[in-house]
Formats: structure tokens, C-alpha cells, sequence
């Protein structure tokens, strides 16, 4: 069971690279956000997977905490957006 | 292996698939919005798939509460994320056209103006992106070509994209 649990963990970790060629690529900063949107949600599910993994409920914890932060982001993001837009533009 | 952690596979399986289905749709999707929307649906479903695969192998009634907390703490961080970002990616157009950035929807019609950047490859592919979605508002259309021009130089010709524009140096 914990070399499944392992495995799911780590195809999750490539989840998050895959997603990387996004923020690469872009092309817009909406684009870029969205893939910040997928790390939120999948290092939740892999701190999930490792806190039963390797026996330590804190990791639980840790996933409570990232996923409260996951909608300050996207908030901060739009603030910083609108603080942009107006500069860069013409 | 007992029948718990039988389910427990068959969900992890499941989960791990519909996180799978999100990446490719956030790599393989045409714009945003259709990014956002794979991303945040599929995602969600497969982690609440994982926390349930979770909650039956921790076989605690506290750790499973943590895990329904957790669950509903991240549906409500994509719902809001989703509205957020989406809403952000189509005010840039109001405001460069010079909107004073109050009108969050831009009206139609004017994805082929202000458009002198606007070379002949993206102007078919707006006019393509618009035929397939039906009345987009332009503000993700006029606001194509520049940037993806940008990222084609410095990456080279990507055969994830599918419509890139032809005739770049």
C-alpha cells in the first residue's frame, strides 16, 4: 500500500512539472496564474497522500494551511493585475 | 489487503486520473477561460476522490472531518480563484482600449481594430477562436497574438498549440 501511496504522490510531483511548461509558455498572466491554480490544488492532494505515506499527521495540517492560502493568491493576484495594467499597455 | 483499501486504490486510481484530465487540459486548452474551467473542475473532483481515498485509510473520524474540511476549503478557493482570474483576463482589453477599466466586457466588434500588431496568421486564428466559442467578448482575442508571438520566439515552435502563427522569423 505505501509503495502505491508513493507512486500516486509522485505522479502528482510530474503533474506539477507538466503544469511548469505552462508558466513557461504563458502567454498571458491569467495563463500563468491558472497554472499557480493547479499547484494549489495538487500539492494539497500530495501533502494528503504523504501525510498517510510516511505516517505523519502534521503533513494533514500543512495541506489545511495551503489550501486556506490558495484563495489569497488568486486575490492578490487581481490586485497586482489591475496595479499593472495601466503601464504596460499601447 | 483489505476491502478498504481496495476502495482506497480504486479512488486514488480515479483521483489521480481526473488530475491528469486537469494538466492536459490546462497545457492542451486554446485560451484561458477553457484553461480555467478544466483546471478547476477536474482538479476539485479529483481531490475530493483523494481525500475520500484518504479519509478511508486514515480510519479515523477526526482525520476523515480534516479531509471534508480540506475538500470544501479548496472547492471554495477554486471557485473563487476561477471567478477572480477569468474576470482579470478580460479586463486588460476594456482598459487598454481606453476604457477607464469600469466595463469588464468589452463589446463586440472590435477584435479587428486597434489591431495594427495584428498580422494575418492570428487574424485567422481570432476569426477561428470565434467561430468555434460562438460570441466571445474580444478581450481574450485582441490580446492573443502579441504575447504568443513573444513566448513563440523564445521557445520555438511548440506542437502542443495547435494553431501557431505562421510567417515568424
Amino acid at each position: 500500500m505505501n509503495t502505491l501511496l508513493e507512486g500516486f504522490a509522485l505522479f502528482l510531483l510530474l503533474n506539477l512539472g507538466a503544469g511548469m511548461i505552462r508558466v513557461w509558455r504563458g502567454p498571458s498572466p491569467a495563463d500563468r496564474m491558472s497554472a499557480a491554480l493547479l499547484f494549489g490544488s495538487t500539492t494539497v492532494a500530495m501533502l494528503l497522500v504523504l501525510a498517510e505515506a510516511t505516517g505523519q499527521p502534521a503533513l494533514a495540517d500543512v495541506a489545511l494551511l495551503f489550501v486556506m492560502l490558495a484563495a489569497i493568491l488568486s486575490v492578490a493576484f487581481v490586485g497586482l493585475a489591475r496595479g499593472k495594467s495601466t503601464g504596460k499597455r499601447g | 489487503m483489505s476491502i478498504l483499501q481496495v476502495a482506497a486504490t480504486i479512488l486514488l486510481v480515479l483521483g489521480g486520473f481526473f488530475y491528469f484530465a486537469g494538466t492536459v487540459g490546462l497545457l492542451r486548452f486554446p485560451d484561458v477561460h477553457s484553461r480555467l474551467h478544466a483546471l478547476t473542475k477536474a482538479d476539485n473532483l479529483g481531490l475530493g476522490l483523494v481525500c475520500l481515498a484518504m479519509a478511508l485509510l486514515g480510519g479515523s473520524w477526526r482525520g476523515a472531518a480534516m479531509l471534508l474540511v480540506i475538500w470544501l476549503l479548496g472547492l471554495l478557493a477554486a471557485t473563487v480563484s476561477c471567478h477572480l482570474v477569468a474576470q482579470a483576463a478580460l479586463e486588460p482589453a476594456a482598459a487598454g482600449d481606453g476604457g477607464s477599466g469600469g466595463e469588464a466586457i468589452a463589446p463586440m466588434g472590435r477584435s479587428y481594430g486597434g489591431a495594427d500588431a495584428v498580422t494575418e496568421a492570428s487574424a485567422e486564428e481570432a476569426d477561428a477562436t470565434r467561430r468555434r466559442t460562438g460570441a466571445w467578448p474580444d478581450g481574450s482575442i485582441a490580446e492573443q497574438p502579441a504575447p504568443r508571438r513573444s513566448a513563440d520566439t523564445s521557445s520555438g515552435a511548440s506542437p502542443a498549440d495547435p494553431p501557431t502563427p505562421r510567417g515568424d522569423p
